[in-house]
C-alpha cells in the first residue's frame, strides 16, 4: 500500500456529515434520492444537495466529497442532471459518482472540474472494459463486489485509475424499475423490508424502494476486515462503508473500527483482527461475510466444472429415434460416409464406438454416403440414449 | 410510409434458425460456443455459424451472435480468437454488452455491432456513448417505453431495437446478481437460475405473507404493433432461445402477420393474442413498452405454473417419395388425438390422420416421446411444419 485509503462514506445531511467526519470518514458522499438509486432522502431541489455539499466542504480538515448520480438514466430525467451539475459549478464537488453512460458526458460538459466515479454494483469488470471506461473519461472507479482478489490485482496492475471498494455493508444483487412491495406491504415507515426465501429457508434478505424502483441486498453483508492484510495488498484509493439506511450510530461506530484499523496497519496481528470482527459482527443485525473476496468459483459454470469433451468433437448430427436392439435415427447435418470412424456422444458425455456402422435411409436401404438424406439410419449400439449426437472426433 | 420493423427471432440451435426464417423472421439471433448469456441452449459450433449465415444470405436474412455475457478477466485470452472465427464466418452483427467485448470486437474483426440490454441502455445520452464506442444499434432496456425508444433513435442517431415478446427479468437486465449469492451461479454468464421467481416471506403486522415478488409476467406487445410501427423503430425482438420450436413458430407468424398489416382491427389484435397465449406461459403484461410497468399488472404475486392452450409434439422433418411424412415427437400423444398443424403464413389446422407408423412399418396407438413417426396427410405439409394438441 502506498497511500493510505479514504475512508468513505454516504451522508445526507450536515448532522451525518458532522459525526462521520468526526468518526474518521475523510471522504463523505451526499446521497440523495432523487439523483441516487437508493438513497434514503428524498428532495427535488438541487439547492439542498449544493447547500450540503458546501456544509461538507467547510469541515476542518476539509474531506474529499462525492455527489451520487447512480439513476438509470431515463430520456426525461436528462434535464433534471443537467439543472443539478449547473447548480453545483460554482462549487463542485470532487467527484460526481454514475453508473448510467449517459449521465458521463453531462459531467464532463458541465462540471469538468469534478471527477467522474464509475460504479457498478451488480455487473462485472474485465481490463478491458474498465480501460474502455478511462479512455471515456473515468479517472476513478468503484471496483464491483463480485470481483475476487486475484483479479483485483490482475486489473490494479494494468490499469491506473483511482480504485474505489466497499470494504463494509450492504451487498446489492438485485434492481428493479418496478416498485415491487407496492404488491405486498403498505407499510412506508420501514426502510428495509425484511424477507426470507421460501426455497432457501433461513436466508433473510432486505428490500428497500425508492421513486428509481426496488432494490434487493444479499442475505449476508460484506465486511473484509478478516482479510484485511489482502485489502491492503490492494492500491486502493477510497475504502467504502455504505451503510445507508442504518443508524448513524451505528455507522460511526463502523467508522471507528476501521479508522482504528487504518491508524494502526503495524500493529495488525490476528487477535487484533478477530476483536474488531467480533465488535463489527455484534453492530450488524445481518451475518457479516467476505462474499466474494477471496475466490469467486461462480466464475467457472457447473456445465464447465465438468470438463466438457464437447470441444473435442464435430458434431454431425442429432440422435431422434431409438429402437433397442433395432436401429438409431439421425438427423444429419452434415454428410457421413459408412466407412467413416464414427462416434455416438450421450448426453453424459459417454463416447460410444461404431465399430462398422450400418448406414441406411428410412426404408432400409444401405448407402455408402449420406448425400441427399437428411435423416438416416444407423444400427443401434448399447448405451445410446435419447439427446446423443452422433459425433466425429476432430484432429 | 416508414419502413417496416425488422423482426429478431432467437434461434437456440440450427433447427430453430431455419424455423425462425421459414415462419418470417428477418433476423435471427444465437449464440455461438461461448460468451453468452444461455448455456444450456445448443449453441451454434463454428461450422453451422457459418451455414446459417449462407441459409440468411440466400434468403437475405440476417444472423446476428451474441456475445452477451459478461466477460470475465480470464476469458479475455480466449476472446480474440473467437472474434476472428465471427469475421471469418461473416455474421450479420454481435450483440455485445461489455465495452470491454465491444472495443476488442472492433479491433479483431469488422462486424457491424450491436449494443445487448444487458447494458440496460434506456437514454439517448447513454446511447450515444455506445455509438461513439462502435455501436451500430443499441437493444434498449425493456423498462424504455415507445416514446422512449422513438426519442432515443432519433436523438441519437441510431437503430433501436426493443423486446415485444417473451420471458422478463424483473430486473434491468444485467443488474442482478441473485444466482450468483443464493446460487453459485452467475446470473450475467448464463447461469441465472431465476431465484428471482422463488416465494418469499413477508411479515405484515401481525400476519406472514407468503408472495412470489419478483415473479415477473412474460411480455406481449403484439396489441401495440401499430404505435411501435408509426415510431418508426428499427426492430423488435422476440426472446427465448430456450423454447419449444413451436413457441418460435407461433410467436414469429403471429409477429410476422401483424407487422406485415396495414391496420390491425381490435378481432385480430385479439385472435393474434389467443394465438400466442396457447404457448406455455406466466401471464402477460405490455411490459413497459406503453407506460411504465406497473408491478401490480407485470408480476404474478402468486404462482399457478404455467399456462398454456396447447401443447407441442413434434416437427415435420422429411417426406420421403412415397408420400409418407415423418415427425420427429416431443410429447407422447395418442393416435386418436385431435391434433393440429402450424405451417408458415397460417393459423394451425386440424391434422387429417390419425394412421401413424413406425419407421418400420408398424401402427402406433401410443406414440413414446423422442421417437419418430411416419404417416399421410391429404394437405402439403411443409418442412418443419409443426404439430400440437389443443388441450
Amino acid at each position: 500500500m502506498t497511500t493510505i485509503p479514504r475512508l468513505t462514506i454516504h451522508v445526507t445531511s450536515p448532522e451525518e456529515a458532522t459525526r462521520y467526519h468526526a468518526a474518521g470518514a475523510t471522504h463523505l458522499i451526499i446521497d440523495n434520492s432523487y439523483y441516487s438509486n437508493r438513497s434514503m432522502v428524498s428532495s427535488k431541489d438541487p439547492q439542498d444537495i449544493q447547500s450540503l455539499l458546501k456544509f461538507c466542504q467547510n469541515l476542518s480538515p476539509k474531506p474529499t466529497t462525492s455527489i451520487t448520480c447512480d439513476v438509470v438514466l431515463h430520456n426525461h430525467m436528462v434535464p433534471s442532471i443537467i439543472t443539478l451539475f449547473e447548480t453545483l459549478k460554482d462549487t463542485p464537488p470532487d467527484y460526481i459518482r454514475f453508473q448510467d453512460l449517459g449521465i458521463l458526458p453531462l459531467i464532463q460538459e458541465i462540471l469538468p472540474q469534478s471527477k467522474a466515479t464509475y460504479i457498478n454494483e451488480t455487473g462485472s469488470s474485465n481490463v478491458e472494459s474498465l480501460r474502455a471506461l478511462k479512455t471515456l473519461g473515468t479517472p476513478s472507479i468503484q471496483l464491483n463486489n463480485e470481483l475476487p482478489y486475484s483479479e483485483i490485482k490482475t486489473i490494479t496492475s494494468a490499469l491506473a485509475a483511482e480504485w474505489q471498494l466497499q470494504i463494509h455493508g450492504h451487498i446489492l444483487i438485485q434492481h428493479s424499475h418496478r416498485q415491487l412491495l407496492k404488491n405486498v406491504t403498505n407499510s412506508t415507515k420501514q426502510k428495509f423490508i425484511r424477507s426470507e426465501d421460501q426455497d432457501f429457508k433461513g436466508r433473510f434478505y432486505h428490500f428497500f424502494e425508492s421513486d428509481h424502483g426496488c432494490f434487493m441486498f444479499g442475505h449476508f453483508d460484506r465486511c473484509l476486515a478478516p482479510v484485511l492484510d489482502k485489502v491492503l495488498k490492494c492500491p486502493l484509493s477510497d475504502w467504502i462503508i455504505d451503510c445507508r439506511g442504518l443508524e448513524v450510530a451505528h455507522n460511526e461506530t463502523v467508522l471507528n473500527h476501521y479508522k482504528a484499523l487504518l491508524e494502526d496497519i503495524k500493529g495488525i496481528n490476528k487477535d487484533r483482527l478477530d476483536q474488531i470482527q467480533d465488535a463489527l459482527a455484534a453492530q450488524s443485525d445481518m451475518p457479516l461475510k467476505i462474499g466474494f473476496f477471496n475466490v469467486n468459483k461462480t466464475d467457472i459454470d457447473w456445465r464447465d466444472q465438468k470438463k466438457s469433451k464437447t470441444t473435442h468433437y464435430h458434431v454431425l448430427g442429432h440422435c431422434i429415434d431409438i429402437q433397442k436392439q433395432g436401429h438409431i435415427l439421425i438427423e444429419l447435418e452434415e454428410t457421413i460416409k459408412h466407412t467413416d470412424q464414427l462416434y455416438i456422444l450421450t448426453p453424459e458425455e459417454k463416447e460410444l464406438p461404431f465399430h462398422k456402422p450400418h448406414l441406411s435411409n428410412l426404408s432400409g436401404t444401405p448407402l455408402e454416403s449420406s448425400e441427399s438424406h437428411p435423416i438416416v439410419k444407423l444400427n443401434w449400439i448399447k448405451g445410446v440414449t435419447a439427446g446423443s449426437k452422433l459425433v466425429r472426433l476432430l484432429g | 410510409m416508414k419502413k417496416k420493423p425488422e423482426l429478431v427471432a432467437p434461434g437456440g440451435n440450427f433447427e430453430k434458425v431455419k424455423i425462425a426464417y421459414r415462419y418470417g423472421a428477418d433476423a435471427v439471433y444465437v449464440g455461438g460456443q461461448a460468451f453468452g448469456l444461455r448455456k444450456s441452449a445448443q449453441n451454434l459450433n463454428n461450422h453451422q455459424l457459418k451455414q446459417a449465415v449462407e441459409l440468411a444470405d440466400e434468403q437475405n436474412k440476417k444472423l446476428y451472435v451474441v456475445l452477451n455475457g459478461y466477460t470475465h478477466q480470464n476469458e479475455l485470452n480466449a476472446l480474440p480468437a473467437y472474434l476472428e472465427v465471427l469475421e471469418d464466418c461473416k455474421v450479420h452483427a454481435l450483440i455485445i454488452s461489455d465495452l470491454g467485448t465491444m472495443q476488442l470486437a472492433q479491433k479483431y474483426c469488422n462486424r457491424p455491432l450491436h449494443t445487448s440490454t444487458q447494458a440496460s441502455v434506456s437514454n439517448w445520452k447513454a446511447a450515444e456513448q455506445w455509438k461513439k464506442c462502435g455501436a451500430k444499434r443499441v437493444v434498449v432496456a425493456r423498462e424504455c417505453t415507445i416514446e422512449e425508444c422513438k426519442e432515443i433513435q432519433d436523438k441519437a442517431e441510431i437503430e433501436v431495437e426493443t423486446f415485444v415478446h417473451g420471458a422478463m427479468c424483473v430486473s434491468y437486465s444485467g443488474k442482478c446478481t441473485i444466482s450468483n449469492y443464493s446460487s453459485g451461479r452467475d446470473s450475467n454468464r448464463g447461469g441465472c437460475i431465476q431465484s428471482c421467481r422463488h416465494p418469499f416471506s413477508f411479515q405484515e403486522g401481525e400476519q406472514e405473507e407468503l408472495v412470489h415478488l419478483m415473479n415477473a409476467k412474460d411480455l406481449m406487445g403484439v396489441s401495440l404493433i401499430p404505435e411501435i410501427k408509426a415510431a418508426g423503430i428499427h426492430s423488435l425482438k422476440i426472446e427465448g432461445r430456450m423454447k419449444s420450436n413451436l413457441y418460435l413458430a407461433n410467436t414469429v407468424s403471429v409477429y410476422r402477420d401483424a407487422i406485415d398489416q396495414d391496420h390491425l382491427s381490435k378481432p385480430q389484435v385479439e385472435k393474434y393474442e389467443t394465438q400466442l397465449q396457447q404457448i406455455s406461459n406466466r401471464g402477460f403484461s405490455t411490459g413497459s413498452l406503453n407506460t411504465p410497468a406497473s408491478p401490480t399488472e407485470s408480476v404474478s404475486d402468486t404462482w399457478n405454473g404455467y399456462s398454456k392452450g396447447c401443447l407441442f409434439i413434434g416437427t415435420i422433418k422429411h417426406k420421403d417419395d412415397d408420400g409418407f411424412y415423418y415427425a420427429d415427437i416431443k410429447s407422447p400423444f395418442l393416435s386418436s388425438d385431435k391434433l393440429e398443424l402450424l405451417k408458415p403464413k397460417t393459423t394451425p389446422t386440424l391434422l387429417d390422420s390419425h394412421a401413424f407408423l413406425s419407421i418400420d412399418n408398424h401402427p402406433l396407438e401410443k406414440i413414446s416421446q423422442n421417437s419418430v413417426v411416419k404417416f399421410k396427410s391429404k394437405t402439403d405439409l411443409p418442412l418443419y411444419s409443426l404439430i400440437q394438441k389443443p388441450l
